[in-house]
Order: structure tokens, then sequence, then C-alpha cells
């Protein structure tokens, strides 16, 4: 079971308009397509802030979502992603040492693979990606 | 502790949690009826529940919760 540092998700009124203030931060990075996570009520992008790890501009499409409600309060970045090896094993694992499931999906930003949202005891929000 | 009891104590929860201190809770209440009663703050609420009564759901438990009656009636389970 192996687990790697992937993203930061990070809530936005207009992905282009995040990417724009990341371009002047980062001029020689470039985002990724953005996709619509239809499980997630959702469009994103990954923005590379490193060889390696990225931050996911999150743009809620649902008015109600909770999401939406979270931005309303001031929050912006959200949780922590992790690509995962052994997906099932992994979730097991976090779940039986005291993580709680949020819920989970297929992603279109990653192939259609699984992911899973768990809060841990501080109830930090983490992703789980499948690898 | 009888049912009632729990109410009380989960109704002061959700006030807390919420932030909201108009909130009023029916064992038929559901989430649907309380503002802001979404899937995120959903597992907030249940952990303060457990961290309040000292008891733990299960994951199966905290999904399938129709109602508030139904967490009062696991929670009056857990403390025997």
């Amino acid at each position: 079971m192996d687990i790697q540092f992937h993203h930061i998700g990070c809530l936005v009124e207009k992905i282009e308009i995040a990417i724009a203030d990341y371009k002047i931060l980062y001029p020689k990075n470039s985002a990724s397509q953005i996709w619509e996570i239809e499980a997630q009520k959702v469009k994103v992008c990954f923005f590379p802030i490193s060889p390696t790890s990225f931050i996911e501009f999150v743009e809620p499409l649902d008015e109600e979502s909770p999401l939406q409600k979270m931005k309303k309060k001031g929050n912006s970045f959200y949780h922590l992603a992790f690509l995962c090896s052994e997906f099932d094993k992994a979730l097991q694992y976090y779940e039986t040492s005291g993580y709680r499931k949020l819920n989970e999906f297929n992603s279109e930003a990653f192939d259609g693979k699984r992911c899973a949202f768990i809060y841990n005891n501080e109830m930090h929000l983490i992703e789980l990606i499948e690898r | 502790m009888e049912e009632q009891e729990i109410l009380s104590q989960v109704v002061a929860i959700f006030k807390e949690e919420l932030d909201n201190e108009e909130i009023e809770l029916t064992m038929e209440s559901t989430a649907k009826e309380v503002e802001d009663w979404d899937s995120l703050s959903h597992i907030h609420l249940m952990v303060a529940i457990e961290k309040h009564f000292k008891i733990r759901f299960t994951s199966t438990e905290i999904s399938s919760f129709k109602n508030v009656g139904e967490m009062v009636e696991t929670v009056k389970k857990r403390l025997g």
C-alpha cells in the first residue's frame, strides 16, 4: 500500500480567473484541461506547483451544493489528495483506523478511476485517488 | 437515558455545529428540513454526537440514518 501526494483542492468562483491568477505566480506553468465531474457537480482543473504536485481548482456547478456553502463561509483550500495503490485495501485500512468515508465516485479527471473522500479525526478532508 | 433527553442534547449539538440557535428538531426531522445539514456537515455532526455521548457509529449507520429519530435510537442502544 503506497500513497503519494497529488494535489490540494481549492474552491474557486471561476476556474478561468484562478488559472490566470496562478499564471501570474507561476508564469512558466500551464493548467490542465478542465473536466466536469458529474458525480460531484463541479468543474476542476489542475495547475502544477511542483513537478509532481498540483493545485486543483474546484468550481461548484450546483448552487445548492455543500461546496457552495463552504465557499460562502470563506473556505478555499479544503482537501488534500493522494494517489493510492491498492485502493480498496487502503480505504479499508483508513476506515478501520478511525477515518470516516464521506463518499466514493469515479472521476472523469482520472480516467474514470475511483476516488473517495474521507475525514480524519481532526475533520480534515482527504481524497484518495486510485492509481 | 430516555429518547427525549438524547434528542434534547442532539439539538444542542446541532445548534453548536451548524452555528444556528434557531434549529428545532423532532424525531421525524430529516436533513432536507434542516438548513446547512448537508453531506459535508453530516460527518461533522455525527462525530460531534459520538464525542458527546462517547459512542461510535459504524460507517453504515452514518450513511443510512433516515431521520433524527433513527440516530437518537442508535445512541440510546449504544448507551445501553
